[in-house]
């Protein structure tokens, strides 16, 4: 049988089956809409699109973003004479103790509704992205966070707590030459394939200043673990888009934005094969949202911080 | 779908959303049917990826591109559908009854129900997106958000294992009969 033949038989096995869904499917939904809310869109957060890079460039970029448990700061500068609050002078926060996971070890892991409201207490996974082979299981301690899935999958999901902090998880095959200038494209060669070459690539690059470098292991793997924050020459960024690392969407921006006051953690790892990144906020500024509203809570956000660290410690891999 | 229409929906407008369930439903059916091979399961997967539509409209940049965000969250509810019913054995077929399709013998059907029940999710999903869709390889890659060549390499191990299943019967077993 001859391909076209193939073809055609696929066609017709393919279009054998029902055409029309029981009343009681559409019915069903359209009565769960009117009693579920729709997501409130934060302003500053990019809204779900269809990627505008073709494939070359995607596949030159390769990373797969995946799990974002809650973004801090993306996108965001509050710039000064537009309302925005000043940045200086936080207040010291008291943060309770660090929750620790009160699940059963062998509690089976609930797969992440991307749709889903808050999410209660317990066990969830995920696939790291449709291109990749890295699965990812981690707790909630606390009610309040929620997924975010800015365009519909599972490749690239938030967990918020309802301000804007989080975590993101994804990973890096490449990054830009110029992170302020995404639009200059992409290394090339690309960077090497290990832990290494992409923590000398933070530390070689004059935008970054790197410290409190450590071997930290998470979900069992070692991996290298690093405070990043942004140089005082690279405050100049014209685009407030300061990416870092490139998305596997190939937006720049997306995930953990450092500027010169707001400094992440990263730990950067290999699991199985696949160079993993993961990203959190240092500290307890207030998120996007809030600034906007002007209602900002430190104390609690310090608690967030503590939930992010225990969500982290609570990641497995490949489980 | 209409842009206004979309644009009312994402605005909150709950009449607006009956009206845009009421007109994709029936295809988002088809599709999650033909992915997961099962009834029950394309009926939940549908209704998840219609409430997830309406929770996340407000998401959608584009009201013009609504068609393909949908199916998008559709194939999606189709992979978390299929992996909690990953189990259960199959309520139904592709196939039920008899086919006079000139391309499809009943024997081939068969062979092929067989073959299609071995096949991953995402695999399923590309050839059903090419097959039953008629979409090009750069539509699948922008749907299901994949390197390009990612789809070929799906259709590509999904088309494989499809022909060995057709053409299994094909070959001389030391029995002489059939395999």
């Amino acid at each position: 049988m001859n391909d076209r033949d193939f073809d055609q038989v696929l066609d017709a096995f393919l279009d054998l089956g029902p055409e029309t869904a029981p009343e009681r499917v559409g019915a069903a939904a359209r009565h769960e809409a009117r009693e579920t809310r729709q997501t409130v869109l934060p302003t500053w957060w990019p809204s779900w699109r269809f990627p505008i890079m073709n494939s070359t460039v995607r596949y030159g970029i390769g990373a797969v973003a995946v799990i974002v448990i809650a973004l801090v700061s993306i996108n965001y500068v509050a710039p000064d004479g537009l309302g925005g609050p000043a940045q200086t002078s936080q207040p010291t926060v008291e943060a309770s103790p660090t929750p620790a996971s009160t699940l059963d070890p062998n509690e089976a892991c609930v797969p992440l509704d991307p749709g889903a409201e808050f999410l209660p207490v317990g066990r969830y996974c995920m696939d790291v992205g449709d291109a990749s082979p890295v699965k990812i299981t981690f707790d909630i301690p606390n009610t309040g966070w929620w997924p975010w899935v800015p365009n519909g999958s599972n490749d690239f999901a938030a967990l918020l707590n309802g301000n804007s902090w989080g975590l993101s998880i994804f990973e890096i095959e490449n990054v830009y030459t110029d992170p302020c200038h995404p639009e200059a494209g992409l290394l090339d060669p690309p960077i090497g394939s290990t832990v290494d070459d992409l923590v000398a690539k933070f530390r070689e690059h004059a935008a970054f200043e790197v410290s409190n470098e450590d071997e930290v292991i998470i979900g069992g793997y070692t991996g290298q673990q690093l405070e990043l924050s942004v140089t005082d020459d690279a405050a100049g960024c014209d685009d407030a888009s300061w990416g870092v690392p490139p998305s596997g969407r190939g937006e720049p921006g997306w995930q953990m934005v450092p500027t010169t006051d707001r400094p992440v953690r990263i730990w950067v790892g290999d699991v199985d094969g696949t160079r993993l990144v993961i990203a959190r906020p240092l500290s307890a500024l207030p998120g996007p949202a809030e600034w906007d509203s002007g209602v900002r809570d430190l104390n609690w956000h310090a608690q967030d911080l503590v939930e992010l660290d225990a969500i982290v410690e609570s990641l497995r891999f490949n489980d | 779908m209409e842009r206004q229409l979309v644009i009312r929906a994402q605005n909150g407008d709950p009449d607006a959303f009956d009206q845009i369930v009421v007109r994709i439903t029936d295809g988002l059916y088809s599709v999650a049917y033909r992915i997961l091979r099962n009834a029950p399961g394309a009926e939940d997967a549908t209704q998840q990826a219609l409430v997830t539509i309406w929770r996340q409209l407000p998401r959608l940049r584009d009201p013009d591109r609504f068609d393909a965000w949908a199916r998008r969250l559709l194939v999606h509810a189709s992979y978390a559908e299929y992996r909690r019913r990953r189990h259960d054995a199959p309520a139904g077929s592709l196939t039920d009854g008899a086919t006079d399709d000139p391309y499809l013998s009943v024997h081939d059907r068969d062979q092929l129900e067989r073959g299609f029940a071995r096949l991953s999710v995402e695999q399923r999903a590309v050839l059903v997106l090419q097959h039953y869709l008629d979409l090009s390889h750069d539509e699948m890659a922008e749907l299901l958000e994949i390197p390009v060549g990612t789809v070929r390499s799906r259709l590509h191990g999904a088309r494989g294992a499809m022909r060995a299943a057709l053409e299994a019967d094909a070959r001389p077993s030391t029995s002489g009969w059939p395999a």
